[in-house]
């Protein structure tokens, strides 16, 4: 065994003594797959709104249109319509008592006003306590309108909408329900796409966040030899300063690995996340573990002792964890937020995850790997600058 | 004997401050030299040097005729680090931390198990081997913080300051210990600023103050610099800066500082000159409670050379 393999076994066998590697290693990643399986033990089943409809305007084509598209998404199974109150103020006692989470209201005289070029609305009645549910709604509505818009302006103003025909109606509900808000369209088209169901996301991205912290236990060893005066011997030691941190850095990447291996193994058997092809997902957790080592050994770089470590460590984790989407889905879309997401290794990582989830083989995560090395490589060799820096000649 | 460590013209600065200025001398094998110098000294930037932890400025250090520097990798073998503070792991065992700095040297099998067992019997932590360090008392884990540094039968044993913060019978131990270092034939460089144990230990000294080398030599060579001067403690109270000052400007004293409640003289002849010495403390608002007269010691070459005591 070489002088770091020695080191990276002394300070194994120091995290062990200390408990420190097991609750960070072991028992706080089964935990937090405990928690998973609380919060998303459910989450097999499918996700399903509870709405009502109200159609004021029973003999209006268009109302009709949109009573069709929304009976379709009932069938598709994304919504139940659990009652047709004949009014507004009915629709809008089954909201306040929660009996539904949003209500539809479709106005007398609104076909008549969409025909005409008239300002029409689709009344929704939504549930505060179930935001999720409402928005949608929301979607599913602007979906519909956005057809409706399109049609008017493929057909001209001569065309009559109420003519809308079976299949018709189920392009416009495919294309509004497509409209839904990522978390909840993907456990309906989880073997089509290169989304990750919910319970993989949620499970994937919380090891990865998680994975930050596991990490910087090993970098920030060498702040601790530091600080108890080992560093002096150790450099004393007929060995070259680099063997030291890369000593530290074994222990960080064994941790990783055993953290993320617990997690995905857990994760699996709980809530049935489906982490994918089991090669791919080797190598994307080898390459994120890689990342998260050679950031966190940033930190410590520029820390002048564990606990500045740990606190700026932290504020990376969760700076970078919001900003690569795994709190909510930044990557979405194609505003300034979705391209600033690439600067955080969290995004590549939930990438090559979706990517592999397409089955479309290895070939597809090359660009998450390449992006997790980068980070690795850059922030190591940062990390290196920094230590020669402070006289640690490496 | 031949020579394990040969420096010369050792330098370091820290922004405008002179740590360690020209910086020379030479240890041979069996030999043990001590630098003997206040908190401040240079003591221990520059056996960070020596060791190869710090970049020098200037200079040389050969060891064994092998160039020292932080890239050494070879040139470390021969050298035993036992830093100041305390370089252990309290998590591990006594015997543990020896294995894992003896594997961190090269060593294994049956002979880093038998050198463990010995040095373990050297500092006399052979029934406690299997505890961890950090159930040690304090004196306890300084001999186990020798004990790694002497392990891998370094060519130069370095110690800084090995004593300070232990317990009179722990320091005993220690100072035993090291006794028998040198009889192994290691090179010892012992860094103090205890006077008494760089004359216990040391076969030459170095005294050293603001970061250069005042006078080196053996106790008979320095305290002959003293000439025939003798030391003399006055315990006083009262105005004693007036009063060093007045005993200073005496023909026959050599020196006079204020340390620690009373004062140190230097004189040519403490006999014949105490009484004159008394009148001028008396006379500069001095009370004098106790005086001790003593014969020449490193102390007196310390104040001697440098005007000043050697804990200011």
């Amino acid at each position: 065994m070489g002088a770091a393999g020695l080191i990276a076994r002394k300070d194994l066998l120091l995290r062990v003594r200390d408990r420190s590697a097991f609750i960070v290693g072991v028992l706080a990643p089964l935990g937090l797959a405990f928690i998973f399986n609380l919060i998303l033990g459910d989450i097999d089943t499918g996700f399903t709104a509870d709405f009502s409809m109200t159609n004021l305007d029973a003999n209006g084509d268009v109302a009709a249109g949109f009573v069709a598209v929304l009976d379709q998404i009932e069938a598709d199974g994304l919504v139940t319509i659990v009652d047709r109150p004949a009014s507004e103020d009915a629709a809008r006692a089954l909201a306040d008592d929660g009996t539904v989470s949003a209500a539809f209201v479709i106005p007398s005289g609104f076909s008549d006003a969409v025909r005409s070029g008239a300002d029409a609305s689709i009344l929704i009645i939504a549930d505060p306590d179930n935001p999720t549910s409402a928005e949608v709604a929301r979607s599913i509505a602007e979906g519909f309108a956005a057809e409706v818009r399109t049609a008017q302006v493929a057909v001209g103003t001569a065309a009559t909408l109420g003519s809308l025909g079976p299949s018709e109606v189920a392009g416009i509900a495919q294309r509004a329900s497509a409209g839904l808000p990522e978390a909840i369209t993907v456990g309906s088209v989880e073997t089509a796409s290169r989304e990750l169901d919910l319970a993989t996301f949620f499970a994937a991205a919380m090891s990865v966040f998680f994975l930050f912290f596991t990490v910087s236990f090993g970098v920030n060893g060498l702040l601790e030899e530091t600080q108890q005066g080992t560093i002096r011997r150790l450099l004393a030691a007929p060995i070259r300063a680099s063997t030291i941190v890369t000593g530290k850095a074994i222990v960080s990447f064994v941790l990783g690995l055993v953290s993320m291996t617990l997690l995905i193994v857990a994760t699996s058997l709980l809530i049935g996340a489906d982490w994918g092809n089991p090669v791919g997902v080797g190598i994307l957790v080898v390459m994120g573990v890689v990342a998260a080592t050679g950031m966190m050994m940033l930190v410590a770089a520029f820390a002048k002792t564990p606990e500045q470590a740990g606190n700026l460590q932290a504020i990376l984790a969760v700076g970078l964890g919001m900003l690569g989407g795994i709190f909510f889905p930044t990557g979405l879309g194609t505003g300034f937020l979705s391209y600033l997401a690439y600067v955080s290794p969290h995004r590549w990582f939930l990438l090559g995850l979706g990517d592999l989830s397409g089955g479309d083989g290895l070939s597809v995560i090359v660009p998450s790997i390449l992006g997790l090395a980068a980070f690795g490589a850059v922030s190591w060799a940062l990390a290196m600058w920094q230590f020669r820096r402070r006289g640690l000649a490496i | 004997m031949s020579q394990v460590l040969d420096v010369t013209g050792l330098s370091k600065r820290f922004g405008d401050l002179v740590a360690v200025d020209d910086v020379a001398f030479t240890i041979a094998e069996g030999e043990t030299y001590g630098l003997l110098g206040p908190n401040g000294a240079g003591k221990t930037t520059s056996i960070s040097m020596i060791a190869g932890l710090l970049e020098r400025d200037a200079g040389t250090v050969l060891i064994d005729g092998d160039e020292m520097s932080t890239t050494s990798i070879d040139t470390k073998e021969s050298i035993g680090l036992v830093p100041q503070e305390l370089a252990i792991y309290p998590d591990l065992t006594g015997k543990e931390n020896l294995n894992f700095f003896g594997r961190l040297y090269g060593m294994g099998g049956s002979e880093l198990s038998g050198r463990v067992d010995e040095v373990l019997d050297i500092i006399g932590l052979a029934d406690r081997a299997g505890d961890r360090a950090k159930e040690y008392s304090g004196g306890m884990q300084r001999r186990l913080n020798i004990g790694i540094g002497l392990l891998h039968r370094p060519r130069l044993l370095i110690l800084d300051e090995p004593t300070v913060g232990v317990d009179p019978q722990s320091r005993n131990a220690i100072l035993e210990s090291v006794e028998n270092l040198a009889g192994e034939g290691m090179a010892v460089l012992y860094t103090t600023h205890y006077m008494e144990e760089a004359e216990r230990l040391c076969d030459r000294v170095g005294i050293i103050d603001e970061g250069s080398i005042q006078a080196e030599g053996t106790r008979r060579e320095l305290t002959s610099l003293v000439g025939g001067q003798d030391r003399i403690r006055l315990v006083a109270t009262g105005s004693l800066d007036p009063a060093a000052d007045a005993i200073g400007a005496l023909d026959v004293v050599q020196a006079a500082s204020v340390r620690d409640g009373g004062l140190d003289v230097v004189a040519s002849d403490g006999g014949t000159a105490l009484p004159s010495i008394l009148e001028a403390a008396a006379g500069a608002g001095a009370h004098i409670s106790s005086v001790e007269l003593s014969e020449p010691d490193l102390e007196s070459v310390f104040l001697h050379l440098t005007g000043k005591a050697l804990r200011d």
